[in-house]
């Protein structure tokens, strides 16, 4: 009972730390450019197929098969890869509605996410199907009779630095005075000599490499891929974002963590709970928006008039 | 660049239409034959591609095979994907229905499509032979159009249940399944089969077409002490499950039905597979099926046969009988005819019962993966 319960302790933290890393993204998209960015699940699950195709890329040219340094290299390819992606699609797409209202960006950003993942699926080599995804870590430990695969802890760890990273610059970097200045107030901050459009690319790459983590983590934690998993990893790193508070860093780890344990919570406790976990997700998603439409962490909104 | 490629794409096409235009007289004055269509439905995109391209390929060969011969129609085969997806389905039976040329349809690896699809051929009264979706319900419903080419998924739980309780001996089975009519038709059956067996069911569990993690489900199943775990979806999901099953040191036996028959789920699955075992229908020899194996060869499809190639491959050769006794102008007699007819084919004799259910019976055999391929264990 022990060892079941700690399995499960395991799954949640894990689960908690992907969802961490996309619903990041949405949060900070949201809280410099007041633009709810719909194609952040999409734009993650790209750098899985990056990483496939880099690797394929590597090993038939130059390096062994097998080799831990292909797939340590396409990961990188990836996250720098899926970064810049993210500041395309900014540049394309979304910089155009800048002063639009908020609606038209996010109908925008919906299509843009159809546009990604068919992109995905005409692209690359019979892209309708899924793929095996390998695990980035084979190896595990034992604590007790518990095995427990060193890659998850690896995706807490990985999730835990980044988390800290991000504090960080966002802290204690002239860099993170500057967005969240723009953040705060885009027209002063311009009178302080801080160029927007440069801090607004800078952010997506920020937001789409860290979504680009989460989304090789889902596909190496689910152990396949497939063109469409972006629309769940996009939902439910949104509704995290969303019960934390759109805009609060905090508030997105808060709710990938919350949204992830009733997931597994229900799973564990209710019979036939398998089939609703998403519907006890999405009720806490209501419940929320109801008793605190800002979210746990968030501020209310203000109107500007 | 772009104007470049589109001037070059422009180029192509026109050369692509000169060429018909150039070949189209010969070809009229070579087969004054009437011209008719054939509609093939199923998944050709998507996680279960490998079984709708076998499928479609078992079509296309049965139709060329006429066109070579002397049959009196000149026939051409119109495939169309469903991509496992109801709503593309029933878009694809819709163009179908609403084409003037197209006699009659064969369709489906996938019960919720067929199951959305069904009432749009009814209401054309357009013949549908099934080929590939096993559900109950299919057949239950006795839509005069429809008839269906393969068993059951009772047919095939039934063996399967008798077995996992006798040989191999499995007392207290997990049933993880997708909560499609396709996944819960299976769930229930295997239960019923095997609860009467004498045999107790640990826990049930459905997960959505599409979830991506089942370790929750799973270790629940690793704490309440199951000796296999009985899996009702399809290919996708099957190899995600097993490979999560085997990753939290669940060492169980994985079993189901044809469902996740398919070399993609080793693909998926990667080692874990080892050991998996499903039901499926046991390979009969005949002499057409081995000329249809040879003739598959020597076609040289881009894709492998895949277990349902046989299936379509005589749904459209039923057709194409029926269709040449009855002739196309009376639909409903067609779907008569084919509901009365005695076919020999690669699957032995097919005739079909008052609901449309083939009769041709079925002898089930274990397949298991061992070293990264299914092969037969035998009952």
């Amino acid at each position: 009972m022990d060892a079941q319960l700690a399995q499960y302790l395991m799954n949640w933290l894990v689960l908690g730390s992907i969802y961490t890393l996309v619903a990041l993204g949405f949060s900070l998209l949201f809280g410099v450019l007041d633009v709810i960015h719909f194609s952040h699940g999409d734009v993650s699950i790209v750098a899985p197929f990056v990483v496939l195709a880099t690797v394929q890329a590597l090993i038939s040219t130059v390096l062994p098969a097998d080799s831990i340094a292909a797939l340590v290299l396409a990961c990188a390819v990836a996250i720098v890869a899926v970064g810049l992606v993210g500041v395309l699609l900014d540049w394309l797409v979304i910089r155009r509605f800048r002063n639009a209202p908020a609606m038209m960006a996010l109908v925008a950003t919906v299509a843009l996410g159809t546009v990604v993942r068919e992109l995905i699926r005409t692209f690359y080599p019979q892209g309708s199907n899924p793929k095996p995804f390998p695990r980035l870590i084979e190896s595990s430990v034992t604590f007790g009779d518990l095995p427990v695969p060193l890659f998850s802890l690896f995706v807490i760890g990985v999730s835990v630095l980044m988390v800290a990273v991000l504090f960080m610059v966002m802290g204690h970097t002239r860099l993170g005075v500057r967005i969240r200045a723009v953040a705060e107030d885009r027209n002063i901050a311009r009178l302080m000599a801080i160029r927007p459009d440069r801090i607004f690319a800078v952010t997506f790459f920020i937001a789409s490499a860290v979504g680009a983590i989460g989304g090789i983590f889902f596909a190496s934690y689910a152990g396949v891929v497939r063109f469409d998993f972006g629309v769940q990893l996009g939902l439910i790193g949104f509704s995290a974002a969303v019960i934390g508070g759109l805009g609060s860093m905090q508030g997105a780890i808060l709710g990938s963590l919350l949204i992830a344990g009733i997931d597994t919570l229900v799973q564990a406790t209710m019979a036939d709970g398998a089939s609703y976990r998403l519907v006890f997700s999405f009720l806490l998603v209501i419940l929320v928006l109801v008793l605190k439409p800002s979210g746990i962490l968030g501020k209310p909104i203000m109107v500007k008039v | 660049m772009t104007r470049n490629n589109l001037t070059r794409r422009g180029v192509i096409g026109a050369f692509g239409v000169a060429a018909a235009v150039a070949l189209a007289p010969s070809q009229i004055l070579a087969q004054d034959k009437p011209k008719i269509k054939l509609g093939f439905i199923g998944p050709v995109s998507g996680g279960n591609a490998m079984q709708g391209l076998g499928a479609q390929n078992g079509f296309l060969l049965a139709i060329e095979q006429a066109n070579a011969g002397d049959y009196p129609y000149q026939i051409e085969g119109v495939a169309l994907d469903d991509a496992s997806d109801p709503q593309t389905g029933v878009g694809a039976a819709l163009k179908l229905v609403n084409d003037p040329e197209v006699v009659a349809a064969i369709g489906h690896w996938n019960s919720p499509v067929a199951l959305a699809t069904m009432p749009v051929f009814n209401r054309f009264q357009m013949p549908l032979i099934v080929w590939g979706a096993i559900s109950p319900k299919i057949t239950e419903q006795n839509l005069p159009e429809v008839t269906r080419v393969t068993p059951t998924l009772l047919t095939e739980n039934k063996p399967l249940a008798e077995w996992a309780a006798d040989v191999l001996g499995a007392k207290n089975v997990a049933i993880v399944s997708d909560t499609s009519d396709y996944g819960a038709g299976n769930a229930g059956a295997f239960e019923t089969f095997f609860t009467e067996k004498g045999g107790a069911i640990a826990s049930t569990d459905l997960l959505p077409v599409g979830t991506t993690d089942f370790r929750a489900a799973l270790t629940k199943i690793k704490g309440s002490g199951a000796d296999a775990i009985y899996f009702g979806g399809v290919i996708t999901e099957a190899g995600i499950l097993r490979k999560q099953q085997m990753e939290i040191g669940l060492d169980i036996p994985m079993i189901g039905i044809s469902g996740f028959y398919d070399p993609e789920f080793i693909a998926l699955a990667g080692d874990a597979a080892e050991g998996t075992m499903v039901s499926y229908p046991a390979a009969q020899s005949n002499p057409r099926l081995d000329q249809m194996h040879a003739d598959y060869t020597a076609r040289g499809f881009a894709e492998p046969e895949s277990p349902y190639t046989k299936y379509a491959y005589d749904a459209t050769g039923i057709l194409l009988a029926v269709i040449k006794d009855v002739g196309i102008d009376d639909k409903v007699a067609l779907a008569a005819a084919i509901r009365a007819i005695s076919y020999d084919g690669v699957l032995g004799t097919t005739t079909f019962d008052e609901t449309g259910q083939t009769q041709v019976p079925v002898e089930i055999e274990i397949k298991v993966v061992k070293d990264g391929q299914w092969v037969t264990k035998g009952m």
